[in-house]
């Protein structure tokens, strides 16, 4: 499903990732673990193609998406949702609207998407909050809604950058659970960033830790 | 469509002032190349009409006759530079008067055909040959006076030339200043929704889903420019046309139709969305790095 062959990335002088070397199947569950300044996150982004590699291959589905023109870009993104600690929301519309987006996105008429939009709402417990704005909901909520948005492109891959980073404890079991039971329920592959020992323990999935860039186990 | 059309709205309500600002701007702008061209249609035509005129007319003496005068009729026919000679007889020009005046009957009691001359009016295939037609005239018989308005038509020549010069620089100017501020309001439309657009391109949205509302909200404001343009185009005409035609009483000057109307706007249409477009793709090149 995943492949990294050799992918070095660098800002400046500064090396973040090197010759990292990774593949992760259809349908697994991956912890990514490391300190702060790792490359966690640059390897999530990535996998998005929102950053570029300096050396070595990245295939998604058999893909190498180093060769994707910048024109083809969102047919790799379309593959990959996204979860971000921040959750990116748009601020200026509801929940509907949040995920109605990626439906349109997908070329969805509104007939399909008003039909769509409050099952996947349902799917993350949010059936009563459709005409709530992002600042009207919690920080699982909005968190929740994000899990949505990315569930309506239907992707391969859910990447999630520590998504519970801004949540207390419940709330990250919570939002960690939605994704074990997309993983279980759908096959999605996902691959979570986090620093939250607990829910790495609680969940005994696989686990891949960076270091200076480098994957240590 | 419903989606960039909704977005483009959005657009112009959060930016309601810089969108004033620009529909204001591209209908002065636009006012300002409708003016243009109907003075340049004017002057087309107040040219081909003086040009049409008789350029030359050669007074003759009482006791010139007939036959004197038509000799220098044939005379001018054979010269290379004459294209037409008509001759007019005392008579005729007395036909010519009484209709001119017939309703003053004050100016024509006394009148006869004695106390107006014959004469011959002259038409030449450039304006720059009335001088040598002249020259040639004077050297023969009988010729009481030379009436020819070269001065008149280079003057009128040389000042519409200069006119259309200068507007046309001030229009091309002014749509300049019209496609900068299409560049301007896109580019600030792209920084309002820079983190709905790199959500948006996260999420795998194509260029065109992205910049779609962009071109949308740049043709809402030509439209809307072209079409104010034309309106105070059309109010300026009741106030300008009687003072145009009194100017220029002897010249038939046609009516402006509805037909001409339509092409203006539709030209003025055209030149806005060209503009507006090329505005909007170089915003959407410079700002989202397409």
């Amino acid at each position: 499903m995943l492949l990294f062959e050799n992918v070095t990335k660098k800002y400046g002088d500064t090396l973040v990732l090197d010759n990292v070397d990774l593949e992760v199947g259809p349908g697994e569950f991956i912890f990514l673990t490391g300190p702060s300044g790792a490359g966690k996150t640059t390897l999530l982004r990535l996998i998005l193609k929102d950053e570029e590699a300096d050396s070595g291959k990245i295939l998604i589905d058999s893909q190498d998406i180093s060769k994707v023109r910048k024109s083809d870009l969102y047919k790799i993104r379309r593959k990959v949702g996204f979860v971000f600690q921040d959750f990116r929301l748009l601020h200026t519309k509801n929940s509907f609207d949040n995920v109605a987006i990626s439906f349109e996105i997908k070329g969805k008429d509104k007939k399909q998407i008003e039909d769509l939009v409050p099952k996947a709402l349902a799917a993350v417990g949010l059936e009563s909050k459709q005409k709530n704005f992002p600042w009207q909901l919690s920080g699982g909520e909005k968190q929740r809604l994000a899990i949505a948005r990315a569930l309506a492109l239907d992707p391969k891959i859910i990447v999630a950058d520590e998504p519970t980073g801004n949540l207390d404890g419940a709330t990250s079991w919570e939002i960690i659970s939605l994704l074990n039971d997309i993983n279980k329920k759908e096959g999605t592959t996902i691959l979570v960033a986090t620093h939250n020992s607990d829910v790495i323990n609680n969940l005994k999935k696989r686990v891949i830790h960076i270091e200076q860039g480098r994957i240590a186990k | 469509m419903m989606r960039a059309l909704s977005v483009a709205k959005d657009n112009i309500q959060l930016q309601s002032i810089l969108t004033f600002v620009s529909i204001l701007t591209n209908t002065l702008a636009f006012f300002l190349l409708s003016c243009f061209l109907a003075f340049a249609l004017l002057s087309n035509f107040l040219l081909s009409f003086l040009e049409s005129r008789a350029q030359i007319t050669v007074y003759f003496q009482d006791s010139a006759t007939e036959e004197n005068i038509l000799e220098v009729k044939q005379e001018l026919m054979g010269l290379q530079q004459v294209t037409d000679v008509r001759y007019t007889s005392k008579e005729e020009a007395l036909n010519i008067f009484l209709d001119m005046f017939k309703s003053e009957p004050l100016l024509t009691d006394d009148v006869d055909a004695g106390v107006l001359p014959a004469s011959l009016d002259i038409w030449v295939k450039d304006i720059a040959q009335l001088e040598e037609i002249s020259g040639f005239l004077k050297q023969k018989e009988g010729i009481e006076e030379i009436v020819y308005f070269e001065d008149a038509l280079k003057t009128f020549k040389k000042w519409s030339v200069g006119i259309k010069y200068v507007g046309a620089t001030l229009v091309g100017l002014m749509l300049l200043e019209s496609f900068l501020v299409i560049l301007i309001v896109c580019g600030v439309s792209i920084r309002d929704m820079g983190e709905e657009i790199r959500i948006m391109r996260l999420l795998g949205a194509t260029n065109g889903y992205i910049q779609s509302p962009f071109f949308v909200q740049s043709f809402i404001i030509a439209f809307l420019s072209s079409l104010f343009s034309v309106v105070l185009f059309m109010s300026v005409i009741p106030f300008a046309e009687p003072f145009i035609r009194q100017s220029f009483s002897e010249v038939p000057i046609p009516t402006v139709s509805f037909l001409g109307i339509g092409i203006l706007f539709a030209v003025q249409l055209g030149i806005n969305l060209i503009l507006s477009f090329t505005g909007t793709f170089v915003a959407v090149k410079k700002y989202l790095n397409f």
